[in-house]
């Protein structure tokens, strides 16, 4: 083990300065980014890592180092244990069922565990920190990304020399496939922290870079995913985002401006740079791409956030799903060989909980879960291993005691003293009565209906405690839930997170880890550092 | 530039914005001839309260007097324009990239019965005659256009990012400062 680390800086140095061979396609990799990031860094999360792995591979049969030639990593962000819970059952009445009994796809898989989600610096943490600590092995900053905890943040002097190199950049030294999707913008914290460093997570675009980051020749989000040069750089990215990659004069198809001021059209220099790459911005595009004639694939379908699933059909221009974005991904990418690795965000199920909207949060959980099945549809998983997890949890609880089946989004009916349900909502101390689902934190209650847009929620006061009445409609997707303390936008949550696995070395993830073991038991099945090497000197 | 010729430029820049398709990306116009226009807003009952409108080809902003928030459009005559709260105490803005309430598409259409002709209306009337809009002043000129530059260079977050900026408090508390009101 000590070996395999003591090579890494061998073998970024051979990177950095040869043409890295790759039978990931047929292109001439442009020259290597010229701020080389010295990797002999590794630090106490990326040694306890290594060391977890060790152990178990002397306790653990049937565990084989490089038994996985494809790696998928799906990351619900803000996927919780209760919100796991609540998509579940709702899956299963949306099939008409009673729904506790329901399995959602990653419910079935054979290992499951717990990850400790907290930021080197913040109990409770946020997608950057926790991102890096699964893509990279090593925990972090809050609001820090592909940087160690001895960066601070905004601070762009201070994260010079404390890269770390993640998943997808080894992968892609190693020759494999790489893809990126998430339903968030892809300069977002989770899908940025796969192959940006920041150490500011909404410097997305220069727009967002102080006067110090400018100074110190920090690069915005965007500009590092197009200068992405590891491998043959990143073959798949799929999610929103476009504004970042176009200047601020410019007016995208959908009608909305861009923000760079630096007046560089971005998307036009990842067509430059991959000539025979594939841009695509809409439903059809995405539609008409044929998978097996393409290598480099671009989509970017939304300004900012792609839509909620809720919301998809009223997008102007039309976007894919995330089932829809991960199989088209999968089709790509499974040509290659030397086998990919993909990494596949859920980007709103966050946004829908930080707005206080149970009925978005879930229904991209239920989507979310339907892009799992894909996956395992797609895959031969003796060879592919599947890893699902949330980055943090919110404070979203299933409280009461509703009876069984009773729809998860609706007004808490209990059962009477001999065990049958009853057919009125159950009435507090206060005569209301009260919805199975409610925030802890947050906005607050509003009911827009079923005719509400996603967020509209953001555009008037909070309104914390009880609101409801008997006959409110509280499945509508307008509805928000409840809340305790009044806050600008309900938060996450700090408690543990579930890990669930299928494949080579999903044992791995079995028991209570750190986040950072995601990277370790990732490296270990697909053992990336090593084919990284060995790619890299032959 | 005579009054004419600078009402039929921006009618002709209006235009343009207006017909620029969606499906295919397209150079915003960087001409800036801007007007601020202020009307008194008599409203039954209440006192009378001064409301404040900047006017460009791409932006239209809307401030009332007991508001510090400013409501801004960009983009404003096309189908799929983009709100944006902005606190210029604060040097922030919020930007509502797909959010149509009901609220907001109301606003920006009588913003567009009261200023957005090539010819101000000197007095308009809503809701019968409960509300009166009478107009009591016009400037024009770079000081306007630097304005509403100006807020263009403010720290932009997107709503929905909100609770994922707890970094930055002034977010939480500015969405509570209040929120760009109905006539
Ligand atoms: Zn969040």
């Amino acid at each position: 083990m000590k070996h395999t680390l003591k090579l890494l800086p061998v073998l970024m140095a051979t990177v950095l300065l040869t043409a890295c061979p790759s039978d990931d396609d047929d292109e001439t990799p442009p020259p290597p980014p010229e701020s080389s990031v010295d990797w002999t860094k590794t630090n106490a999360w990326f040694e306890a890592g290594q060391n977890t792995v060790a152990v178990a591979n002397d306790t653990e049969v049937n565990l084989t180092r490089g038994s996985a030639k494809n790696v998928i990593l799906f990351v619900g962000d803000g996927m919780g244990v209760s919100t796991v819970t609540a998509a579940r059952i709702l899956a299963g009445q949306m099939e008409g069922q009673t729904g506790e009994e329901y399995q959602l796809s990653f419910d079935k898989f054979p290992v499951a565990g717990l990850l400790k989600t907290y930021n080197t610096n913040q109990q409770t943490p946020d997608s950057a920190g926790t991102m890096t600590a699964m893509i990279s092995g090593v925990k972090t900053k809050a609001g820090v990304i592909g940087l160690s905890e001895d960066a601070l943040r905004a601070d762009c002097a201070s994260g010079q020399g404390k890269e770390m190199i993640t998943a997808i950049e080894l992968a892609e030294i190693a020759g494999k496939s790489t893809g990126v999707i998430s339903t968030a913008r892809i300069t977002h914290a989770t899908p940025a922290a796969t192959y940006a460093k920041s150490v500011e997570r909404n410097w997305e675009s220069d727009d967002g870079l102080s006067e110090e980051a400018k100074t110190n020749g920090c690069k915005d989000i965007a500009q590092q995913l197009i200068d992405f040069n590891y491998g043959d750089g990143i073959d798949v990215v799929l999610g929103g985002g476009r504004r970042h990659f176009i200047p601020n004069t410019l007016t995208d198809e959908e009608g909305k401006n861009g923000k760079r001021q630096d007046g560089q059209n971005l998307i036009a220099e990842w067509q430059n740079k991959y000539s025979n790459g594939q841009y695509v911005y809409d439903q059809s595009g995405f539609d008409a791409v044929d998978a097996t004639a393409t290598n480099k694939l671009l989509g970017l379908f939304n300004a900012s956030h792609m839509e909620y699933e809720a919301d998809r059909e009223n997008d102007v221009a039309g976007e894919p799903s995330l089932s829809e974005m991960t199989e088209k991904s999968l089709q790509i990418l499974s040509q290659n060989d030397k086998g990919f690795f993909l990494t596949v965000e859920s980007g709103r199920v966050d946004h829908a909980h930080h707005a206080g909207n149970a009925h978005r949060a879930l229904l991209d959980t239920v989507e979310f879960a339907k892009a799992v099945q894909v996956a395992v549809d797609s895959v031969d998983l003796s060879e592919t291993l599947i890893v699902v997890t949330a980055d943090h949890s919110h404070v979203l609880t299933l409280a009461g005691y509703p009876t069984r089946g009773n729809p998860i989004l609706g007004l808490v009916k209990t059962n009477d003293s001999a065990g049958n349900p009853e057919s009125e909502p159950v009435l507090a101390g206060d005569d209301m009565p009260y919805t199975t689902l409610g925030y802890t934190n947050g906005l607050g209650y509003a009911n827009y209906g079923d005719d509400s847009v996603g967020d509209q929620r953001y555009s008037e006061p909070h309104n914390a405690g009880r609101h409801i009445h008997v006959d409110e409609d509280t499945e509508a997707s307008g509805f928000h839930q409840e809340t305790l303390v009044p806050l600008g936008s309900e938060t996450h949550a700090g408690e543990d997170v579930g890990v669930y696995a299928i494949g080579p070395g999903a044992q791995l993830l079995r028991g209570v880890n750190e986040q950072s073991m995601v990277f370790h038991a990732i490296d270990f099945a697909a053992d990336l550092i090593n084919q990284a090497e060995a790619n890299a000197v032959q | 530039m005579s009054k004419i010729v600078a009402n039929t430029f921006a009618m002709i820049v209006g235009l343009l914005v207006f017909l620029t398709p969606i499906g295919q990306l397209s150079a915003t116009p960087s001409s800036q001839q801007a007007t601020k226009v202020s009307y008194v807003l008599e409203n039954d009952g209440q006192s009378p309260q001064i409301i404040t409108i900047w006017k460009s080809s791409q932006y239209l902003a809307i401030s009332f007097e007991t508001q510090e928030v400013i409501g801004l459009w960009q983009n404003w005559n096309s189908s799929n324009p983009t709100f944006f709260q902005v606190y210029p105490k604060d040097g922030f803005r919020i930007e509502f990239s797909r959010m149509e309430s009901q609220q907001q598409a109301n606003l920006l259409n009588q913003l567009k019965k009261l200023v957005g002709q090539q010819r101000l209306l000197e007095k308009m009337e809503l809701a019968g005659d409960a509300k009166q809009f009478h107009l009591s002043a016009v400037e024009e000129g770079a000081e306007v256009a630097k304005t509403l530059d100006s807020w263009q260079q403010f720290a932009t977050y997107d709503y929905a990012d909100i609770g994922d900026n707890e970094a930055i408090p002034e977010l939480a508390r500015l969405i509570h400062q209040g929120f760009v009101p109905n006539f």
